[in-house]
């Protein structure tokens, strides 16, 4: 039996990696369109040309009515150009032209004003997207489930998809595609965000849209915030430290002119105690911040004061809305005497303050299903690791060591992130989001071994493994250097009993749990 | 209500049951023991199932932990089956102290490490000491090793005086190199430690400020490794119990089968 093979490392945009790739002739066609025509080819680098992005990195999908493109709530991670027909959104923001048309709420706020007892929201009208309308930017760019349903309106409908890695190079090297990008990104994300807010549910499309031209939107904090975050961690700065390098939204005590609404994105609630910050909780996208203080300010007649700050973990995009423009059209059961359930907006973290601390500091409130230890239950038997192993050809996916507070151990595997940065810079687009489970998952076959998710985890949750033929011998380039795969928790993707190391668990020590989902944690300690 | 309620009430319904049952069939002029020794011998082969749950750790048959909540109680109904099989009595031939004996180890060792599975790591977090799997203590132990190895050198060219590194020689090598004091780590005594740490502060009285700073640092390595061997005493213990039980309950399975061979074998029809 061979112990090596050499074999060539595969690139990016090798065909054997499966993809189709558009002819010659009709990536002229596309970039001649009104979308392209302004973006200049010279702007790209020559191992990067725009031809070779849009060919190989975007595809055609040609549809007829009624297909999906893609469903309310489904993960997505490309952006589209309708390029023949036409598509209607249902349930999706204005496309650009029609700010403040509606968007319904995502499951997410929709199931929040359920449990709180609010009225329906409200129904927008379906937009429709013409020839050279651009869409799915929002979900691409930050990395979360889509707001509305796209659909084929008409026959022979014909779209560009611009998967995420042809899209970033897009955004990174063209500013003319990336400042149309964002402007529109912009528009519906005040859209949205106002129509995701339970305190205009009850307003119509019109009002909503005048109230979006008094909204402005900001970014704190960079997309790609996980580099920052991990020079940060390797100098071992106190929590203190770390907080104050992350940018201020709002100052404690600052006279507060705006309402918050954070679009996407984590932001850190804090308190002054003396000269230091201590962390109260932190908000999520749909989340709102300083309403309670303009009721306040608005029955006492006085200038409303930010009673805690604000900060941006990572990044915050968050939408302003003018005080005035919240009195003037905020529901009357808005009020935080009708509804002050919706007004403890706050995710105070039901912990003591240390793991509060914790959770914020280390960035875990990212995690949707974060492998928890309990390690007053776990006796160290490695049940666990053994069915990872067994489920994924003998190499488990994780290690059972972690950043460690109290009784509860966060392990080393991947924690599925609501922000999944491993994602953005991946060049083929192999480590991606599951559509329908939302789960971070790496394709294998694309996988050429790069490295860039694994670098860019701030949790060290993805590893590098060498690639073996079937024969058991080592892949080797030219140079003698191993091929190499990316390699991390899957979930057990395609068991239908879910994640083989819980299961595993005689003692009921290890949880897959979203963290912010915090009573499990809170459970856990009390228990000690 | 609670599921420890909810299983012992199951539990000693079961256990109930079984009495009952027995006694019926003895009233029924049958052997009660061909009743409750085929119980007996069901509840052991139920018991084996959690063993083969834990061979296929990836098979889709539940969780684990419901597997042990039922392998547990299922071996307190197993418990009250035996002793409703042996009549309360102690056995009489060889091979049925042999069998009697392997089955008490099999029950003691379960319950043991019952005991220890959920009073240790409790214990070991109590203690605070940083997370360390068992199979990561003897690298940490290497670690200390090659620290404690660096500063006895410092103190020799810093110093110039060998008063530390006869110390190390004589006191602290074999400390460093294996695990040291189980017993005592066992019984939770910290008396090998305070001796260390007295014979250091004897030689730290003497001292100039470098060797001083020097000694300190091995008095922190010293606990260091003081406080691994308190991990690896306890871990070492939560994983040896299953050593004694698993063999114990294998050996156990072949004898019984031999048990119900031989009953057969002699008896002349029996109800």
């Amino acid at each position: 039996m061979a112990q090596v093979q050499l074999a060539k490392r595969p690139q990016r945009w090798d065909e054997t990696l499966g993809r189709g790739r558009i002819p010659a002739d009709l990536v002229a066609l596309i970039l001649s369109s009104r979308i392209f025509r302004d973006i200049n080819p010279d702007d790209f680098p020559d191992d990067l040309p725009l031809e070779g992005i849009i060919a190989n990195d975007c595809t055609i999908r040609q549809l007829a009515r009624g297909d999906f493109v893609y469903r309310e709530g489904s993960y997505q991670t490309s952006i589209f150009v309708v390029l023949n027909g036409g598509i209607r959104m249902e349930a999706l923001a204005g496309t650009g032209r029609a700010a403040g048309q509606g968007v319904r709420a995502n499951k997410h706020s929709r199931f929040r004003s359920l449990l709180r007892g609010k009225h329906a929201v409200t129904q927008p009208e379906p937009v429709l997207l013409e020839r050279y309308d651009m869409f799915g930017e929002l979900e691409a760019m930050t990395r979360t489930p889509s707001s509305g349903t796209a659909v084929a309106h008409v026959d022979g409908t014909v779209l560009l998809e611009m998967t995420w890695p042809g899209a970033r190079e897009l955004l990174h090297w063209s500013d003319a595609f990336r400042h149309r990008v964002e402007s529109i990104y912009r528009i519906r994300s005040i859209d949205l965000a106002l129509m995701e807010s339970t305190l205009f549910s009850q307003s119509d499309q019109e009002t909503l849209a005048s109230i979006a031209k008094h909204c402005s939107f900001e970014r704190h904090g960079s997309f790609d915030w996980t580099h920052r975050y991990q020079r940060e961690s390797a100098s071992g700065r106190d929590s203190a430290r770390t907080m104050e390098q992350e940018p201020v939204i709002v100052e404690q005590g600052h006279y507060l002119e705006d309402l918050f609404l954070i679009r996407s994105g984590f932001a850190r609630v804090t308190e002054r105690i003396h000269d230091r910050e201590r962390t109260v909780g932190f908000l999520e996208r749909s989340d709102m911040f300083g309403i309670a203080e303009i009721n306040e300010g608005l029955r006492a007649s006085g200038l409303p004061h930010a009673r805690q700050g604000l900060r941006a973990i990572g990044y915050c995009d968050v939408v302003r809305i003018p005080e005035n423009i919240v009195e003037k059209y905020m529901r009357l059961d808005s009020q935080p005497e009708a509804n002050p359930e919706a007004h403890a907006s706050v995710r105070s973290l039901h912990a003591d303050q240390s793991m509060r601390d914790f959770i914020v500091d280390k960035r875990f409130i990212n995690a949707t299903k974060a492998m928890v230890i309990d390690t007053t239950r776990c006796v160290g038997c490695d049940d666990c690791v053994r069915a990872c192993a067994a489920t994924h050809d003998g190499i488990p996916r994780f290690e059972r060591r972690g950043p460690t507070h109290a009784n509860l151990m966060v392990a080393t595997a991947c924690m599925h992130c609501a922000d999944p940065v491993c994602l953005i810079d991946c060049p083929t687009g192999a480590i991606h989001r599951d559509a329908g489970s939302g789960s971070i998952v790496i394709d294998d076959n694309m996988c050429i071994g790069c490295a860039t998710c694994s670098s860019a985890c701030p949790y060290d949750n993805i590893h590098m493994r060498e690639v073996r033929n079937a024969d058991g011998a080592f892949l080797i380039d030219e140079d003698g250097a191993n091929h190499l795969k990316a390699s991390k928790c899957d979930l057990c993707a395609g068991q239908s009993s879910g994640p083989a190391c819980q299961r595993a668990c005689p003692h009921d020590a290890l949880m897959r749990i979203d963290i912010r989902e915090l009573n499990v944690i809170s459970d856990r300690q009390e228990r000690i | 209500m609670p599921s420890i309620l909810r299983n012992t009430a199951v539990t000693l319904i079961a256990v109930i049951a079984l009495y009952w049952l027995t006694g019926f069939y003895g009233t029924a002029l049958r052997d009660p023991r061909v009743l409750d020794g085929w119980v007996l011998c069901g509840g052991m082969c139920a018991q084996l199932l959690f063993h083969i749950r834990k061979k296929l750790p990836a098979s889709p048959l539940g969780k684990a932990a419901s597997w042990l909540k039922v392998h547990v109680y299922a071996g307190y109904f197993v418990i009250a089956a035996f002793l409703f099989h042996t009549s309360f009595s102690l056995p009489e031939s060889l091979f049925e102290w042999t069998l009697w004996t392997l089955f008490v180890v099999v029950v003691v060792s379960g319950l043991v490490g019952l005991y220890l599975s959920a009073s240790i790591p409790a214990k070991l977090q109590e203690q605070g000491y940083e997370q360390i799997t068992f199979e990561q203590i003897p690298a940490a132990r290497q670690k200390l090793s090659r620290e404690i190895n660096a500063l006895v050198l410092e103190s020799v060219t810093q110093t110039g005086s060998p008063e530390i590194s006869e110390f190390y020689v004589h006191r602290l090598r074999n400390f460093f190199r294996k695990p040291q004091n189980m017993r005592a780590h066992l019984r939770g005594s910290r008396r090998p430690l305070d001796r260390i740490c007295n014979e250091l502060d004897d030689l730290e009285r003497y001292a100039d400020a470098k060797g001083g700073k020097l000694l300190s640092s091995i008095k922190t390595l010293v606990v260091a490794k003081y406080d691994l061997d308190h991990q690896y005493a306890f871990q070492g213990l939560l994983q040896s119990w299953s050593f004694v039980h698993v063999p114990a309950t294998y050996c156990l399975v072949v004898l019984s089968i031999l048990h119900v061979a031989i009953v057969y074998a002699y008896s002349s029809g029996v109800q």
